[in-house]
């Protein structure tokens, strides 16, 4: 059943097929494998268990997550950098944390989605990053959009869209 | 009567071995381009990528790591 088996590769891809490592040639190496062996593009991404990374899939949001990350940003008196992607926002919020915390923070913002109090950030990448127990951004054309200090302070790098 | 050990290295002959060789060249060729592109993809992350600039530093600590993921389907 040569469609059963291609169906399933192409499944298989698509749900979950990803390989971590810390090396540079390592995913290299990986990359054009995997492109060769089945013959698609992969990408690049970057992973974290230790780290607050975020997800806007609304580009017309973008107040509402500068907000929130400022918010965050205050709290945990951290740096916290926003990046424009081609869909939406990436946040990174500069500050070491133990897994358990990243979690918890990952818990109370699923809860929150879910409840109607943001409607900013995708759901899906929470809920996938607490599935998997990390959380994972593509580095897909992005570029730097605003600055937030420990102090809260924004300091935007572009025009932001209206 | 000689026995035939199953595991005997069988030694190619001249041609075969030229063939052989032809199969290897080609191969490697065909996979050099392949990684080179991904080589260059990630040389261009790493000078260009805001996000790499600002987490390079935890590669080294394992606190962040490398994913090859499924482009996304257009």
């Amino acid at each position: 059943m040569v469609d059963d088996n291609t169906r399933e590769i192409k499944v298989d891809i698509e749900a979950g097929l990803r390989i971590n490592t810390t090396s540079e040639e390592v995913a290299i190496h990986t990359k054009a494998t995997l492109e060769q062996s089945f013959k698609r593009k992969f990408a690049y991404a970057i992973s974290t268990r230790n780290f607050i990374m975020l997800d806007c899939d609304d580009k017309t949001k973008f107040d509402k997550f500068l907000a929130f990350c400022r918010g965050l940003a205050l709290k945990e008196c951290a740096k916290c950098i926003i990046y424009e992607t081609p869909n939406g926002y990436h946040a990174f919020l500069d500050k070491f944390m133990p897994r358990d915390r990243v979690r918890r923070f990952l818990i109370h913002l699923r809860d929150a989605i879910k409840h109607g109090k943001i409607d900013f950030i995708d759901l899906a990448h929470v809920e996938a990053s607490l599935r998997r127990g990390y959380i994972t951004l593509r580095l897909n054309q992005i570029r730097r959009v605003a600055i937030i200090n420990e102090l809260g302070e924004v300091k935007l790098l572009e025009a932001m869209p209206e | 009567m000689v026995k035939q050990s199953p595991d005997v290295e069988v030694e190619p002959e001249p041609d075969e071995k030229q063939h052989l060789r032809v199969l290897l060249i080609k191969e490697l060729r065909a996979r050099k381009p392949y990684e080179e592109e991904a080589r260059k993809e990630m040389e261009k992350i790493l000078e260009e990528n805001p996000l790499i600039q600002d987490v390079y530093k935890y590669f080294e600590w394992g606190w962040i790591w490398w994913t090859i993921i499924p482009e996304k389907s257009k």
